[in-house]
């Protein structure tokens, strides 16, 4: 009997080097952020101002303190759970509002399609960090809604993948076999099309949770996002900087966690695209 | 080349029109009363009806996007509601440095970016290709504001080399608003000095993404066109690996790296926005940073469409830079 295509595609993920860099990092990263409770030694908020500015390797201040004397190890642990958790519900923002609306325009055609393609292409006119600053400034400061704007933001990106996907393969054999059998447009394209436009678009969203950690912690880091003392990286990391001469590990660290998760996604995202989208790695 | 011109332009209406559309909503999408929202639960009445009617509020929809349309068009984009200042003269000072800042980054960018595309190219899986590989890895994953505080750390601080934060620290007159040609006015060198030691780091920290970019752009690009047989006719005549590189390979190789370089210039132009915070670089990125946080909309409205408008501006000269160095385009 032969390999089910999805131990396949397994077996080849496993043999891809960015893909087995990236997913190591990632499952680290998903254990810290679990398991925050437990190997954390205090809590995000426990202050000790007689504590304050403590080196790394210290007692059990493994990663030093920050100016209030909270542990910086333990904040970064919990601050991987809101990043994880940010990065996700963005990406997923995106890709259920982008994919429907791009396959949508893929499927119907005619001004349905011109329409979504416009509203994209008008998205796409802004720098993306700009378009997320005025949605923040539209609905106000907040975790939340810097996440609701980095998902919009990426709408567009994951709607023209699922548009271009959803054009090519509508016009495949299957599909005509499956409407002169009388399927309706609405099965269609849920049941026939979508899923066989799955693969680029889960690229782009290992490569969107990246960003969207990115960005986020950018604009809390801007002051827009997450408020102190909740641990996100971006606002850890605006908190601390003006300490940067005294105790530059407080900068050092919440910096190079958020480069890690990126980083991770990046590779997993790279390594999917080599074994799922061949076409898209040689572009590029 | 006309025709393309005509035709690139006409498709920017669309654009302008939607841009001007977003941004004019944006006031309009505020959840309550904006008027209130921005000036506050304490405001009186009477300064609540003011700022509604200076800011055309109390008239219908459809009134207020034509009429914001006809003002933006003849340069008036309001008043900044906490500096009182017209919004255009803000934008005037602030668009420059921003410029300015872009125009540097995307310089290291190329400069290091090209090179390092070709060595690795040329050189594939050899170590210059597994440098080129952590540095577009690198370069897309880190932090921007996060790398630029590092910089702050290691130059001005341990190291006493270059300026973390501002644009200049000396007095000399800025006719132009940008400060490297107005230093060079000047006449006096220690301005210029000055000026680009302010400059460096700031650039250096917008340069990783798009150096990031170009130099992954050109090792594909490179890779492509070294498997082409007018490369390998080239060798086949006796040509050196320099001239074949650099007089065969790299000018056919060039098309998609401009285009690279283009679009990064847009994404820079918006994308400033962390580099200007960290170090204090009185940009339009800082711009927007602070009146969002003011709440002063005429002027986050003014400076988003101004951006967004130089992007789509921008693209299209990309566009036509693009027509004009590969002719296939024009006529497609």
């Amino acid at each position: 009997m032969g390999e089910s295509p999805i131990r396949v595609v397994w077996r080849r993920l496993l043999k891809n080097r960015p893909f087995r860099l990236g997913l190591a990092l990632l499952i680290m990263l998903v254990l810290a952020a679990l398991l925050a409770d437990v190997l954390a030694p205090y809590s995000y908020k426990h202050q000790s101002l007689s504590q304050r500015f403590l080196p790394p390797f210290t007692g059990n201040h493994y990663l030093g303190t920050d100016n209030l004397g909270r542990d910086l190890f333990s904040r970064l642990l919990y601050g991987a759970r809101i990043s994880l958790a940010v990065g996700l519900l963005s990406v997923s923002i995106s890709l259920f509002v982008g994919g429907l609306l791009g396959a949508l325009a893929g499927y119907a055609g005619g001004w349905t399609d011109s329409v979504i393609s416009r509203l994209f292409d008008l998205m796409l006119a802004f720098p993306s960090i700009l378009l997320a600053i005025a949605i923040v400034s539209v609905l106000g400061e907040g975790l939340g809604n810097v996440m609701l704007a980095v998902g919009v933001v990426g709408v567009p990106i994951f709607g023209r993948q699922a548009r271009a996907s959803v054009l090519t393969t509508r016009e495949l054999d299957y599909v005509a076999a499956a409407r002169s059998l009388g399927a309706g447009p609405v099965r269609i394209l849920f049941v026939h099309v979508l899923p066989n436009c799955l693969n680029p678009l889960l690229v782009l969203a290992a490569l969107g949770v990246g960003t969207a950690v990115l960005d986020t912690a950018g604009l809390s880091f801007l002051g827009l996002g997450a408020k102190a003392p909740f641990p996100e990286w971006g606002t850890i990391l605006a908190d601390t900087y003006q300490y940067y001469k005294r105790a530059p590990w407080m900068v050092a660290f919440p910096g190079l966690s958020i480069m890690a998760m990126v980083l991770g996604c990046n590779l997993l995202g790279d390594g999917l695209r080599d074994v799922l989208d061949p076409r898209l790695a040689e572009r590029g | 080349m006309k025709r393309f011109l005509a035709r690139r332009l006409l498709e920017l209406i669309p654009v302008v029109v939607g841009i001007t559309l977003l941004t004019f909503m944006l006031i309009h999408l505020i959840p309550g009363d904006p008027v209130k929202v921005m000036l506050g639960e304490r405001a009186s009445p009477d300064q609540v009806d003011a700022l509604r009617k200076q800011l055309g509020l109390d008239r219908s929809l459809p009134e207020q996007y034509v009429q914001y349309c006809v003002h933006a068009a003849q340069g008036d984009l309001g008043q900044s509601i906490l500096r009182h200042t017209p919004v255009t003269e803000e934008l005037a000072r602030a668009f420059p440095a921003t410029i300015e800042l872009t125009l540097g980054a995307l310089l290291i960018a190329t400069v290091f970016g090209i090179p390092l595309g070709m060595a690795a190219a040329v050189k594939r899986g050899s170590w210059w290709d597994a440098l080129c590989t952590t540095i577009s890895l690198g370069g897309i994953s880190m932090p921007v504001f996060w790398l630029g505080l590092m910089l702050v750390l290691l130059f001005p601080y341990y190291l006493g080399m270059f300026y973390f934060s501002g644009r200049t620290s000396l007095e000399f007159p800025h006719p132009t608003g940008f400060y490297t040609i107005d230093a060079l006015l000047s006449g006096n060198p220690a301005n210029l000095i000055d000026v680009l030691g302010h400059l460096v780091l700031p650039c250096a920290t917008l340069s990783t993404i798009p150096l990031a970019m170009i130099a992954r752009m050109t090792r594909s690009s490179m890779l492509e066109v070294l498997s082409q047989d007018y490369i390998r006719t080239a060798r086949a005549k006796g040509l050196t690996e320099s001239q074949v590189l650099w007089g065969h390979a790299l000018p056919n190789a060039l098309i998609p790296i401009v285009t690279a370089i283009g679009l990064q210039f847009g994404y820079l132009l918006g994308g400033a926005v962390m580099t200007e915070t960290v170090f204090a670089f009185d940009g339009v990125g800082r711009l927007v940073v602070e009146s969002v946080k003011l709440r002063d909309y005429p002027l986050v409205q003014g400076s988003v469409l101004a951006v967004a408008l130089a992007v789509s501006l921008v693209n299209v000269l990309v566009d036509l830079l693009y027509g004009w160095l590969d002719p296939r385009v024009r006529y497609g």
